[in-house]
């Protein structure tokens, strides 16, 4: 039966895919038309912009009362497929499929094993979520599919205040699909990221071979590669960005129209991954500055660099109109994450440390060569090595020939190379690649050629022109090992179904506990993992602020008080992870209860354990309890007993 | 390693030759397999797993981790 499901997914997906194609095209059409032109490799420009369109639109709909609903989704999908279908059409009738093929006989081996790896994307999709996705990304989606409207996620009310269009995507191929279908779209991303890679390498004037380098390079990068198992929404962000970087890099002129599309590319990308905020307005502005200034001097670049980027700071700004509202509507706070009206509100979001000041000061000191070899927790990956092997044969570049006016790649690696050091004085300790892709991709296409040019000057001997050849095939055939076993998983996870597409210790957990839950009682979670349990028991979870929040841990706070407040709360059941929270669970005592209470416990596994609250005879009626509502949604509500009482 | 790595790209680029001319050429291809191996062993994967089975490859593999991470370090 789960089977039928995964097959149903996929035209659902392909279909959201394809209008997300289509709005693309029919919107560069009417933006800037010359970005359809001439381009082998651009189908990824179209693509990005459909996607962060759809995702805007999506951010808007989720404040409408009822407004993310299957008919919705479709309405959108099926009038991009009516404008864009023409537009689409034409442009496949000029695209040229040959163009795009390995022209070397020594380059289409490299590039059979990365295009193995992109036809096993969507399998891979579906290869159990990861913590984050489980805790916050795809358990945000399912409530948002289940209330048909945005509704912050309990226990992440402060988290869910960052803009959230990857997330409401998630919610659409929901609405319209199942799970499977949400988590297949990591796929779509992942090619767009590929052919955005592959126009920025084209844009950067890098041959055929050059262009298929820059691919292995982002595809050699665990950290982009990870992204599409794991079930996080940084793809989005990463594709994005490299969409805006793409329309910088390749923007034809400074007029009108392409200024508006480098705008909303990139206040899709900040919106997509805040991160990129402090990494992208030195890089772009560098870009802008380059291309204002190609063909002209300074003092004359300096009013286009002016009126170009203020256009372009407008048309970001009001790309955060749904996020303003969203926080505005939800939390009060207009301009959350960034500034707060109420410090209440304030769960210092971009305040991010990570590590301790001798960890960091480590982190400092091994920059550049931490992006690709580090192996810090949360860090997820690596840029690919391949970067360190192209960029010291550029030493081997004439210095005094180089036109570096229309040297493209070698004015977004300084761009890159910008963004990164705003990075390491901003937030030293936060050592993840994809909070800072633009900047770090920014290297690959003068890396690829560095490669190139390299492996060029061996052809002279055969011997070392084919270990050169056979490293970098072994390079090539990397991403598909590490990921042969996540595809063997991903595929038996399948015959269990989209409900069971998590790791097994979190489903059982949750299953459990929550097969305890009675009608009308809410739980307590006390850990991360949320993603697999029924929408209307996330939606009535107790976050622990409720009952007091960190106060709970307060050698003031007997524990008597404590399961005295989970039960007012509506609570019946509560569920520690014991091995992440052993905080809580060590505060907590079943001996030491209100006389009026009952408290049972249970261990799960290793990691879970979960109590049972029974009232007895003289008990308070609960404040709370989980009710339908008028639109046959359940969610916390106050007791009616305890409001006439 | 680092000395002659230095002293041959040094050489390389005083003397204006390129790697047709030069014996840089197999300090590239060496340049690339070193990176292959850092690569392998601490990427998690097949590799390092497998690496890792043994004393001496655990020791390797700590040794080299903790010249780019301080994965323990909160």
């Amino acid at each position: 039966m789960f089977v039928f499901d995964a097959i149903a997914a996929l035209p659902v997906w392909a279909i959201y895919s394809l209008a997300a194609w289509a709005a693309g095209v029919w919107l560069l059409r009417h933006l800037a038309p010359s970005y359809l032109e001439g381009r082998v490799s651009n189908p990824g420009l179209a693509l990005a912009l459909g996607l962060g369109s759809f995702g805007a639109l999506w951010s808007l709909l989720a404040l409408v009362p009822d407004g993310m609903q299957p008919f919705s989704v479709w309405a959108v999908l099926i009038v991009s497929l009516l404008l864009g279908a023409n537009p689409l059409y034409a442009y496949l009738k000029t695209f040229s499929f040959r163009a795009m093929l390995p022209q070397q006989k020594a380059v289409r081996w490299l590039a059979l094993p990365l295009v193995a790896l992109l036809l096993i994307a969507p399998l891979l999709t579906w290869y159990p979520l990861g913590t984050d996705a489980n805790s916050f990304y795809f358990a945000q989606a399912k409530l948002v599919a289940y209330t048909r409207q945005f509704v912050p996620l309990p226990g992440y009310e402060g988290f869910a205040q960052i803009p959230l269009p990857a997330e409401f995507t998630y919610t659409a191929l929901m609405l319209i699909g199942n799970e499977f279908a949400a988590r297949l779209i990591n796929a779509t991303e992942l090619w767009a990221c590929v052919l955005l890679m592959a126009s920025i390498a084209q844009a950067c004037r890098l041959s055929n071979t050059g262009i298929w380098l820059s691919v292995l390079i982002l595809l050699g990068s665990t950290s982009v590669t990870l992204l599409v198992t794991d079930g996080k929404t940084d793809l989005y962000g990463g594709m994005l960005g490299l969409a805006a970087v793409y329309a910088f890099i390749s923007a034809p002129s400074l007029a009108g129209r392409q200024v508006a599309l480098m705008g909303v590319l990139s206040g899709f990308a900040v919106l997509a991954k805040l991160s990129f905020l402090p990494v992208l307005v030195p890089m772009l502005a560098t870009l802008l500055v380059w291309k204002a200034i190609a063909g002209s001097t300074l003092k004359a670049a300096l009013p286009v660099v002016f009126r170009a980027g203020s256009a372009i700071a407008v048309l970001v700004i009001l790309c955060c109109i749904p996020l303003i509202l969203k926080n505005w509507l939800a939390y009060g706070e207009p301009f959350a994450p960034f500034l707060f009206l109420s410090a209440a509100h304030d769960d210092g979001l971009l305040g991010q440390d990570w590590f301790s000041a001798d960890a960091t000061r480590w982190i400092l000191l091994t920059y550049p060569l931490v992006w690709l070899f580090g192996q810090y927790p949360m860090q997820h990956g690596v840029i690919s090595p391949l970067l360190l092997a192209g960029l010291p044969a550029l030493l081997m570049v004439r210095w005094k020939q180089l036109d570096w006016r229309n040297d493209a790649a070698l004015v977004l690696a300084v761009a890159g190379l910008l963004g990164l050091l705003v990075w390491a004085v901003l937030y030293p300790s936060v050592i993840a690649p994809r909070y800072i892709f633009p900047a770090l991709l920014a290297f690959v296409p003068l890396a690829a050629r560095g490669i190139e040019m390299t492996w060029q000057s061996l052809e002279g001997s055969r011997i070392a022109y084919s270990s050169y050849a056979a490293l970098l095939l072994a390079f090539a055939i990397l991403p598909l090992t590490y990921h042969k076993t996540e595809a063997k998983y991903a595929l038996r996870w399948i015959e269990r179904g989209p409900f069971r597409s998590y790791v097994d210790y979190i489903w059982q957990g949750l299953q459990v506990a929550e097969g305890v839950v009675p009608e009308g009682s809410r739980m307590l979670l006390v850990g991360w993992e949320r993603s697999p349990l029924q929408p209307a028991t996330l939606n009535c979870l107790i976050t622990e602020k409720e009952i007091g929040g960190a106060a709970i841990l307060s050698e003031h706070k007997k524990p008597e008080d404590v399961w005295r407040d989970i039960y007012l709360a509506g609570g019946r059941v509560m569920l520690v992870n014991v091995a992440g929270r052993k905080d809580f669970a060590d505060k907590i005592d079943v001996n030491r209860k209100p006389d009026w209470l009952d408290v049972g416990a249970g261990k799960i596994n290793e990691f879970y354990t979960f109590y049972t609250l029974t009232p007895k005879k003289g008990a308070p009626e609960p404040v709370w309890k989980c009710a339908p509502s008028k639109r046959d949604v359940w969610e916390p509500t106050l007791n009616e007993m305890t409001k006439n009482g | 390693m680092v000395a002659v790595s230095g002293l041959t790209i040094f050489n390389t680029i005083l003397k204006g030759e390129d790697m047709r001319t030069s014996y840089a050429k197999w300090l590239a291809v060496f340049w690339l397999a070193l990176i292959l191996a850092l690569h392998l062993v601490l990427t998690p994967g097949p590799f390092s797993k497998s690496l890792k089975t043994t004393e001496q490859g655990v020791e390797i593999h700590e040794l080299l981790n903790s010249a780019f991470s301080r994965p323990d370090v909160y």
